[in-house]
């Protein structure tokens, strides 16, 4: 059941929409008329009707598919293809520790928690301040307690615990790191940093737009003397059923006659919108 | 650090890239790359050790330097200081460069290690010299993937179980490439309790990932194509990822159909992996799933999807039915010399997720 205080993911006309913390007395505005609160203190998922009885609209438990598709954006947010080739080669397992930076918009971030799981630890560096605090309140929205941010530029600062006495709460120490993911205009120069926290054996990633900065961090990687190192990009296509109505190019299409009448047939077409590109991906390995 | 204990299976990767799933016992004898050898040797060693295996087929211990002269040569070459001074303008096809005859080759195996075969043949190349830095190195590459046997152990994850089935028999897998698997994963948005029903004819990969993000938290009922004879051990995915006790009993093996509607609970998730006749699962168990339960279907066929898509929403209990697949490649990444790997993999398969809504 859903209580107060909690936020959930609003679903209307079929698609996920915004964040919604359910609080008492308030109402919900949209254009099938208003939605009182408390009739949200439903299940998960289950329909709820305005007070004009119409557009139904839902709440659904945010999950880390959903919260990618409804966070809003402060910044470039990383996307499920991307997300989903960085957890499985990152190999993610609960319990495990995972530093990243930058936070940004908290979309990587929360499916990071997900996948370590309530055993595991996620701290996330963000080097501006507004989105630093912005990543600390998604997280307590949304009660990923496994999370922790820090307002750090890691370039000059790196991952441990420093002089910076705003950032509260539990550190990281060296060599303590499951996997390491870098989400910055320059990886290369949070590479140092990096190698003092990894484990050995554990994996590190790099996302990075250009093809250039790409070159950058491989060669800065094989200096360092990371092995197994990996490039790759990850993209979507969504595909849509049209069903259509066949015409024969025989049928007199003035008389309306066909010969076929009834015969609809359903296809699937690509759809045309798309990311062709979000970024590459580096994977390499500390041994 | 942790030690390779016995009975747990271990992921031998090589120097071409490809790799081998073994189970570590004492005097294990394991056949591999045309040598036979005793894998034993790797007990109580640590894991991301790097290992030779020798011209008397004994497995011995060398440096990660070693190990990486002879793997991963492209990336080696010192790309910014290389000048191209010769071109292949007279090298021709004659097939007689090499002096060697394979006779004398096959012996030399029996006489030497793999590093000094490969000298031996690179001195009897009459074109070696003539050929560029670059297609040296190519060359160098080539004849050290056939004559050297080296690998480095690696803890077994879903992605290297995957990879190595996936190199080997895809069809073994449904041709689930392995970004399908991780939007699979992703799509499924797994967390801890979810109850879980599953249908796996991808030989339990999927249930295997399954159960790993769950951690024996929440359970997984799982029906596999050939249900009535099956027992998790005779799934290797499930098998080769060491799982604890603990994560083993959340995998509840389901052998007679009727045992999923007996479940207490309704299920949060209705996971497929692989292919079933869709619509009748859908006919028969869409009502066991939660309201608000994530729906995920894995097929090789898009019109099967759109078939289950169809179904799904003239049954109106669904919302926001999505189908896609995916387009990975990976990249040669070298300073002067970038760009997609020639070879890739071309097709990974469709995915469908929906949310059930009523």
């Amino acid at each position: 059941m859903i209580q107060y205080g909690d936020t959930m993911i609003l679903f209307e006309d079929g698609k996920p929409k915004q964040f919604l913390t359910v609080t008492q007395g308030q109402t919900y505005q949209n254009k099938y008329g208003a939605y009182h609160h408390y009739t949200f203190l439903v299940k998960p998922g289950e329909e709820i009707l305005s007070k004009n009885g119409t557009g139904p609209i839902y709440l659904m438990t945010p999950n880390p598919h959903l919260i990618t598709e409804t966070v809003p954006h402060k910044t470039q947010i990383l996307f499920m293809a991307d997300i989903s080739m960085i957890i499985l080669k990152l190999c993610l397992k609960p319990g495990q520790r995972v530093i990243e930076s930058g936070t940004g918009s908290g979309s990587l971030s929360c499916s990071l928690a997900a996948a370590v799981g309530h055993k595991g630890r996620l701290f996330t560096y963000e080097f501006n301040k507004e989105r630093a605090n912005n990543g600390k309140e998604l997280f307590a929205k949304l009660k990923i307690n496994q999370a922790t941010c820090f307002w750090r530029d890691v370039y000059a600062n790196g991952f441990l615990k420093g002089e910076d006495t705003e950032n509260q709460g539990e550190f990281p120490q060296e060599s303590s790191i499951d996997a390491i993911f870098l989400d910055l205009p320059q990886p290369w120069l949070a590479l140092d940093h990096s190698k003092k926290m990894i484990k050995k054996g554990g994996r590190i990633c790099c996302f990075s737009p250009c093809i250039e900065q790409v070159q950058k961090t491989a060669l800065e990687l094989k200096q360092q003397g990371w092995k197994n190192l990996e490039t790759l990009e990850c993209l979507k296509r969504h595909f849509e059923r049209r069903v259509k109505q066949e015409q024969s190019l025989f049928d007199d299409v003035q008389k309306k006659v066909c010969t076929d009448q009834n015969k609809r047939v359903t296809y699937s077409a690509g759809i045309n919108q798309a990311y062709g590109h979000t970024g590459y991906l580096t994977f390499a390995q500390y041994i | 650090m942790e030690i390779i204990e016995e009975d747990t299976w271990v992921c031998l990767e090589d120097n071409r890239n490809e790799s081998k799933i073994v189970k570590v016992n004492e005097k294990k004898m394991v056949g591999w790359r045309k040598h036979k050898f005793d894998i034993g040797v790797l007990l109580h060693k640590q894991y991301n050790t790097f290992w030779k295996v020798d011209k008397t087929n004994a497995v011995v211990e060398i440096s990660s330097d070693q190990f990486y002269d002879n793997t991963d040569l492209d990336n080696q070459i010192d790309d910014a200081n290389i000048e191209i001074t010769k071109t292949n303008k007279d090298l021709f096809d004659f097939n007689d460069s090499q002096k060697l005859t394979q006779e004398e080759i096959l012996s030399l195996k029996k006489q030497k290690e793999g590093e000094e075969i490969v000298d031996e043949v690179i001195q009897n190349s009459k074109t070696f010299e003539q050929k560029t830095e670059f297609s040296k190195a190519k060359y160098l590459k080539r004849k050290k993937e056939k004559y050297i046997c080296c690998f480095m152990v690696l803890k077994t994850t879903i992605e290297n179980v995957h990879k190595t089935q996936f190199l080997e028999t895809p069809q073994k897998l449904n041709f689930m490439r392995v970004d399908s698997l991780a939007f699979f994963m992703q799509l499924s948005s797994i967390t801890q309790n979810s109850n879980i029903l599953m249908f796996d004819n991808a030989n339990g990969i999927a249930v295997s990932a399954v159960a790993e993000r769950l951690d024996g938290e929440g359970s997984i009922s799982t029906v596999f194509w050939n249900h009535t004879k099956s027992n998790l051990r005779d799934y290797w995915p499930i098998q080769q990822m060491n799982f604890s006790e603990e994560i083993l009993k959340s995998i509840k093996l389901i052998k007679n159909l009727e045992d999923i509607e007996k479940n207490e609970n309704k299920y949060t998730h209705l996971l497929i992996a692989g292919e079933f006749k869709f619509t009748e699962i859908f006919e028969k168990y869409l009502k066991l799933v939660a309201v608000g339960g994530i729906i995920v279907v894995f097929s090789t066929y898009l019109e099967k999807l759109h078939e289950v898509a169809e179904q799904l929403l003239s049954s109106g209990l669904c919302g926001k039915i999505d189908v896609l697949d995916s387009f990975m490649r990976y990249h040669q990444v070298l300073e002067n010399r970038t760009h997609p790997k020639v070879e890739m993999n071309a097709f990974g398969g469709y995915l469908l997720q929906t949310y059930k809504l009523k």
